[in-house]
């Protein structure tokens, strides 16, 4: 069931198929921050976050003709782009070090130190949940999203 | 308690500097935006901007005028509808919306209704005035337990410091005394301040709802007619008399010194029953 206070993306993007400026400016309006969100929590680099923000959007562009709203939600298809560009972003980092015994804040954090000290003890804090925790708490505290 | 307050108050600071820490730039936000969108366009997903329609300068100029004053119209009465039906208090922002509806009945009312809708107005702003200092006694509390909770904690980490320093140099240890002695009285500076400040805001608007209070009873007053002949109004001015009376002993802390209504006592008589 819809939210009733949530807008119904699967119509907005069906606006946006059909030509409607104003649909794109609106799902960029409600998910750009969240996404960028997202991408802080997991990378804590200010950079790489725009540059997968914008990946995300450019990808919804090359996409949007193949969604189908009988198919599924909206939301869910542009997270899951977003999940995937995340994958493939740790994938490239992969060829320098191994992600599985090295977390890329530390690799962010070695490129680029963060200078408050109160961050950087969140984010230490962040850092130790396990992968799936860091999703379920940027997804859902920081980026607003329902548990359903 | 306290110490779970100070929890609390910790755990929001951390998460809204979190959130300030993730959140996009605008310039980031509306050079993406700008991309995207053209994106759409070089993809085809999405048309160039419609040509503007163009209107005479007057069709524009009167379009505008009737737009404006219909959402200005809409948006004043749904929000003095709301404000009335909700009855809104004192601190809400769409009070002066409710007074000017309140305004608005008093003025249509008949002669017959004004007095008695009049009454009922000097009941609400009683109400609010008790609302007002019971709000102020609140926030005061909340003042002095922040204050306790913070004086508690720079005290027993001055108290940890002076501890660890005492046995070695005694010099240091005054030192922390001092420091920790200057800390506890800025606690109790800024505290202070806040509460004069909140009680000098709170008096402010007190005396101003005191004020509508008094014209409500003295518009009152002045419709009372107890030597008309008819037994059913002598029964009407009765009734407002004594609502009166009620609500003047409520306030008479504020309403005795002044003795603004000789009118009440010659057509009430005395305003306060004797003990």
């Amino acid at each position: 069931m819809i939210n009733p206070l949530q807008k119904d993306f699967n119509k907005i993007a069906d606006r946006l198929k059909q030509g409607d400026r104003k649909a794109g400016e609106e799902i960029f309006n409600y998910f750009s921050p969240k996404i960028f969100r997202y991408f802080m929590i997991r990378l804590a680099d200010r950079e790489a976050a725009q540059d997968l923000s914008q990946d995300v959007f450019l990808k919804l562009v090359g996409k949007i003709e193949g969604f189908n709203a009988d198919l599924g939600n909206f939301s869910a298809w542009f997270w899951q782009i977003a999940k995937n560009t995340l994958i493939d972003y740790y994938r490239k980092k992969v060829v320098l070090v191994n992600i599985d015994t090295v977390s890329p804040y530390l690799i962010a954090e070695a490129q680029n130190p963060i200078k408050d000290g109160k961050i950087e003890e969140i984010m230490k804090t962040i850092n130790g949940f396990s992968e799936e925790e860091q999703e379920v708490f940027s997804l859902r505290h920081l980026s607003g999203l329902s548990y359903n | 308690m306290i110490k779970f307050l100070m929890e609390k108050i910790t755990g929001r600071k951390n998460f809204l500097l979190l959130k300030k820490y993730t959140a996009p730039s605008k310039e980031f936000l509306n050079e993406s935006r700008g991309f995207f969108i053209n994106e759409l366009k070089k993809r085809g997903v999405i048309a160039p901007a419609r040509a503007n329609i163009r209107l005479s300068p007057l069709r524009k100029a009167l379009s505008y005028g009737f737009a404006s004053l219909f959402a200005l119209s809409s948006v004043t009465g749904g929000a003095i509808v709301y404000a009335q039906k909700e009855n809104v208090d004192f601190n809400h922002p769409l009070y002066p919306m409710k007074r000017l509806g309140e305004n608005i009945q008093v003025g249509l009312a008949s002669a017959e209704e004004k007095p008695v809708l009049q009454d009922e107005l000097a009941q609400k702003r009683l109400t609010e005035i008790k609302q007002l200092i019971a709000e102020k006694e609140e926030e005061i509390i909340l003042i002095n337990s922040q204050k306790i909770a913070e004086a508690k904690q720079i005290s027993e980490q001055k108290d940890r410091e002076a501890k660890q320093i005492a046995a070695e140099d005694s010099e240091a240890f005054q030192k922390i005394e001092e420091q920790k002695k200057q800390d506890l009285e800025q606690i109790e500076e800024r505290h202070k301040k806040e509460i004069e400040k909140i009680e000098k805001e709170n008096k402010v608007k007190t005396e101003r709802l005191d004020d509508d209070f008094r014209e409500a009873v003295e518009s009152v007053l002045k419709d009372i007619k107890p030597s008309e002949d008819k037994p059913e109004d002598r029964e009407k001015a009765k009734d407002l008399c004594e609502s009166l009376r009620e609500k003047i002993k409520e306030r008479k802390e504020v309403l005795r010194e002044e003795k603004r209504w000789p009118d009440f006592e010659n057509k009430c008589g005395e305003a306060e029953e004797k003990d």
